[in-house]
C-alpha cells in the first residue's frame, strides 16, 4: 500500500507537471483541451449565467435609468439632459459619441448641456501590445472621442468592453494605468459617483480585469424574444428619447433622485431589433451554435455598474488551485484504476470510462452550481482534462515508465 | 483645360500602348489599380517610351516608376496580383501572388495546420482584450448622395441609377428630383433601399435642363441637414454620337474589344469631355466577354475620378 501511495504521487505529479507544459504551449489545444474546442468561444460560465440562474429572482434595478437615444440628434440629447439635470440625479452617463462638429446652433447648445460634472461622456481606445495579452507595456491610444468643446467640464470614461473572439463581452478592466496616469472605465466613473467607495472596493480587489457578473437582460419589447429574452424579464427601466422629453414633466420629483441615467442606443426605434453596438453576452439563451447577439453596450454599462454597486463580482478559484485539484483528481484515480483493473471484471476498460464519465458530470455539476449560486468561477478545462487524460497516463505511467523507476528507485508497486 | 489636355495625354499614351501590345506577343499584364503619379517606360523598337500608367493592358517588357505615396495594383495572366509602392520596378521581374492556394490539398493541409496554432481559451482573462467599443453615433445623419455626380447625364439610358449611402438599418427615404430652375418637385418615390432607379427617364426629365436631386429620411422629425446634387440633361442621341466617334477612333487604331482596352479608352475619351457620369452609366451598362476585367477597370476608374474630384462616392 505504502509503494502504492509513493506510485499515485510520483504519476500525479508527473502528469500534473505535463499538463502545466501542455496548458503554457503556444499552440492550440484540440488534443489536451478537447471540450473548448468542441464549444468554442463557450464558456461553462455562460451555461451557468444563462441556464442555471433563475432570472425572476433577480431583483430589478431602479438605480439605474436608461434612455434609449434611437437614431436622434444633438437638440434632442440637449434637451433631455436639461431635463435630467433638473433632478436630483447621481450621475448622466452619455454612451453616444459626437465627434464631429456641425458648427450650428445644436453644437452649442449640447455643449452647454454636457459641459457639468455630473455628465459622463464615454470614449473609446485601442490597445497596444508588445507581446500576447496584457502585459506591463501595453499603452492606450484614443480611439474615438467626442469633440473637445463637449469634453470641457464633464467627465469622461473609456467604453472598451473585454472580449476573446472579438464579439463576445465577458470581462471589463475597471480602469487603464498608462504612463502612470490612471483612466477610469465608463461604469466604474459612474458608479462611484453614485457609490464614493466603489474605487477603493476595486482597487483593494486587484483584479486588473474582471468577470462581468451579467445577471440583467436586454430590456424592450422587440427584445422580448429568444435567445435574447424569451421569458420577458424587465430589470432596467428603459424609455426612449422622445417618450422622455415628451413625458419629463410627468415624472415625479424624487424618481430621478441618486439615479445613474444611461443614454446609449438600444435600436433605431422602439421595433428595431438593431444589430448596432449589440454584442454577445453570458445571458445569451443560446449558449452554443448560431446565434444573434443579446445585448446592446449600454446595457452591459448598466449590468457593470449594478454588479459594482452591489458588490456582486465573480470571484475566480486561483490557477494555483486548480493545478492542486487536478493532482488530487489524478492521485485518487490512480488508486481507482489499480482496484478496477485488479478485480479483472468484465468491460474493465468500460468500467474505467464509466468512472471518468461519472467525474466529468459531478465536475461540470461542481463549477455550474458554484458559478451560478456563489458567482465563483471555477476553471473547467484545466480540471477535466485531468481527467480525461487520466487513464491514458496511468497506463502510460504503470506499464512503460513504472519499470523504469523501478530500476532507478523503488521496488515494484506490487511487492 | 488643364484636365483636358491631361486626359489628351492619357489618351495618346493609352493608343501608343494598345499599338505596342497588338504588335508583339508578349505575356500581358493588367493595371487594375492606380494611386497617385504612376509613369511607365515601354521598349519600342530601341526607343523608350515614357507615359504615365493607365488602367488597362500592359507589356511585361519595360519599367514601372511609382512617385511618393503611389500605389500600383498588377494581375498577370494567371490572375495572379503584384502589389506595387515607391520605386522602380522592371516589369519582367515583377513577383505575381496567387490570390489563395488553388489546390485542395493545400486547402485542406492549411485547414489542419490551424489545429496547432494557438487557439485563445474562453476561461483565461489574460486572452480578453479591450476590443470591443460599446458606443455608438446615435445621431442622425443625412445620407450621403453618392450616384450621379455633378454634370451631365445623358437622356439616351432607358433608366438611370441614383445611389446614396446611410448608416441605418431600417429607414425609409424619400427620393426626390426638383427642377432647378422652377424648384417644382418632378419626380418622388419612397424606398426602403439605398438606391433608386429612375426608368423611363425622359417621361419626367426634359433634355437640356438643369435638375437637382435629394434623399431625405421619411418620418424625420429633426433637423438634418441634406445634401443635394445639381445635373443637366443633354440631348437624346447626344451620347451615342460621341460613342460613334470614339468607335471610329478605336478601329482606326485596331484595339482590341476583348481586352479592356477599348472600354477603358471609352471611359477615359467621355471623361476628357466631361461626361462622367455617362462614363460611368456606360461601364455598368456594357456587357463584354472578360467580365472580370471590365468590372475591375470601371471599379477603378470610379475610384480614380472620385479622388481626382475630391468626391465622395
Amino acid at each position: 500500500m505504502k509503494g502504492q501511495v509513493k506510485h499515485a504521487f510520483i504519476y500525479a505529479i508527473l502528469s500534473t507537471l505535463l499538463l502545466f507544459v501542455l496548458h503554457h504551449l503556444p499552440i492550440n489545444h484540440i488534443f489536451i483541451d478537447p471540450f473548448s474546442e468542441a464549444i468554442k468561444s463557450q464558456d461553462v460560465t455562460d451555461i451557468s449565467i444563462s441556464k442555471l440562474r433563475d432570472h425572476r429572482k433577480v431583483k430589478f434595478d431602479d438605480r439605474i435609468f436608461i434612455i434609449n437615444s434611437e437614431i436622434t440628434d444633438r437638440a434632442l440629447v440637449a434637451k433631455s439632459v436639461n431635463q435630467l439635470l433638473k433632478h436630483d440625479v447621481s450621475a448622466i452617463g452619455v454612451d453616444l459619441l459626437f465627434d464631429s462638429l456641425n458648427n450650428n446652433y445644436n453644437d452649442t447648445i449640447l455643449a452647454n448641456s454636457l459641459n457639468n460634472e455630473k455628465i459622463v461622456l464615454g470614449y473609446s481606445f485601442v490597445e497596444h501590445n508588445h507581446g500576447h495579452g496584457h502585459s506591463e507595456n501595453s499603452h492606450m491610444e484614443i480611439k474615438d472621442k467626442s469633440a473637445e468643446i463637449f469634453t470641457k467640464e464633464c467627465k469622461q470614461g473609456y467604453v472598451n468592453l473585454g472580449t476573446q473572439d472579438g464579439f463576445t463581452v465577458r470581462t471589463f478592466q475597471p480602469e487603464y494605468t498608462d504612463k502612470g496616469k490612471v483612466y477610469n472605465s465608463f461604469s466604474k466613473q459612474l458608479a462611484q459617483m453614485r457609490d464614493k467607495k466603489i474605487s477603493n472596493i476595486v482597487n483593494d480587489r486587484k483584479n486588473k480585469i474582471e468577470w462581468i457578473n451579467f445577471r440583467r437582460m436586454q430590456p424592450g419589447d422587440v427584445n422580448m424574444k429568444s435567445p435574447i429574452n424569451k421569458n420577458e424579464f424587465v430589470h432596467y427601466q428603459m424609455t426612449t428619447m422622445r417618450q422622455f422629453v415628451q413625458d419629463s414633466s410627468l415624472y415625479a420629483p424624487s424618481f430621478f433622485k441618486d439615479k445613474i441615467v444611461l443614454i446609449g442606443f438600444c435600436g433605431e426605434n422602439e421595433n428595431a431589433l438593431s444589430m448596432k453596438d449589440r454584442y454577445y453576452t453570458s445571458l445569451n439563451e443560446h449558449t452554443s451554435g448560431r446565434s444573434i447577439p443579446d445585448m446592446h453596450g449600454v446595457i452591459v454599462h448598466a449590468n457593470i455598474i449594478s454588479m459594482l454597486l452591489d458588490r456582486d463580482f465573480i470571484d475566480e478559484i486561483p490557477e494555483k488551485v486548480l493545478y492542486l485539484i487536478s493532482f488530487l483528481l489524478l492521485f485518487v484515480n490512480y488508486f481507482v484504476f489499480k482496484k478496477i483493473l485488479a478485480k479483472k471484471i468484465l468491460l474493465e476498460f468500460w468500467a474505467v470510462r464509466l468512472v471518468q464519465i461519472i467525474e466529468f458530470i459531478l465536475l461540470l455539476g461542481l463549477c455550474l452550481v458554484l458559478m451560478s449560486a456563489f458567482s465563483i468561477k471555477l476553471g473547467f478545462i484545466l480540471i477535466i482534462t485531468a481527467v480525461i487524460m487520466s487513464f491514458e497516463l496511468f497506463e502510460f505511467y504503470d506499464h512503460k515508465l513504472v519499470n523504469y523507476l523501478k530500476k532507478l528507485f523503488y521496488k515494484s508497486p506490487n511487492q | 483645360m488643364l484636365f483636358k489636355s491631361f486626359s489628351t495625354s492619357i489618351k495618346i499614351s493609352f493608343l501608343a500602348l494598345a499599338m505596342l501590345m497588338a504588335s508583339i506577343g508578349h505575356s500581358q499584364y493588367y493595371v487594375i489599380a492606380i494611386k497617385g503619379k504612376v509613369f511607365c517606360i515601354q521598349k519600342e523598337l530601341n526607343e523608350d517610351t515614357y507615359v504615365q500608367l493607365t488602367y488597362g493592358a500592359l507589356q511585361a517588357n519595360g519599367k514601372i516608376i511609382l512617385k511618393a505615396g503611389a500605389a500600383v495594383t498588377l494581375l498577370n495572366e494567371q490572375d495572379d496580383i503584384c502589389k506595387l509602392t515607391e520605386g522602380e520596378y522592371l516589369l519582367e521581374k515583377l513577383t505575381f501572388n496567387s490570390h489563395e492556394s488553388k489546390s485542395s490539398i493545400s486547402k485542406i493541409y492549411n485547414y489542419f495546420k490551424s489545429f496547432f496554432l494557438e487557439h485563445k481559451a474562453t476561461e483565461s482573462k489574460n486572452h480578453y482584450m479591450n476590443k470591443v467599443y460599446a458606443i455608438s453615433r446615435g445621431e442622425k445623419q443625412a445620407p450621403i448622395l453618392d450616384f450621379p455626380l455633378d454634370g451631365n447625364i445623358s437622356m439616351d439610358f432607358n433608366k438611370i441609377p441614383f445611389a446614396w449611402t446611410h448608416s441605418c438599418d431600417n429607414c425609409e427615404y424619400i427620393f426626390t428630383i426638383n427642377d432647378l430652375a422652377s424648384k417644382e418637385i418632378v419626380f418622388s418615390s419612397m424606398t426602403t433601399e439605398k438606391e433608386f432607379s429612375l426608368e423611363n427617364p425622359r417621361k419626367y426629365l426634359s433634355e437640356n435642363r438643369d435638375y437637382f436631386w435629394s434623399v431625405k429620411l421619411a418620418g424625420s422629425e429633426h433637423s438634418i441637414e441634406y445634401d443635394n446634387r445639381i445635373f443637366h440633361t443633354s440631348p437624346y442621341g447626344e451620347l451615342k454620337k460621341v460613342l460613334s466617334l470614339i468607335d471610329d477612333k478605336i478601329k482606326d487604331v485596331k484595339l482590341f474589344e476583348n481586352d479592356g482596352s477599348a472600354f477603358i479608352y471609352t471611359l477615359s475619351s467621355l471623361e476628357s469631355q466631361g461626361m462622367i457620369n455617362e462614363a460611368i452609366l456606360f461601364g455598368k451598362h456594357t456587357t463584354v466577354d472578360s467580365m472580370r476585367i471590365e468590372n475591375a477597370l470601371l471599379e477603378n476608374f470610379i475610384y480614380d475620378v472620385v479622388a481626382k474630384n475630391n468626391l465622395s462616392f
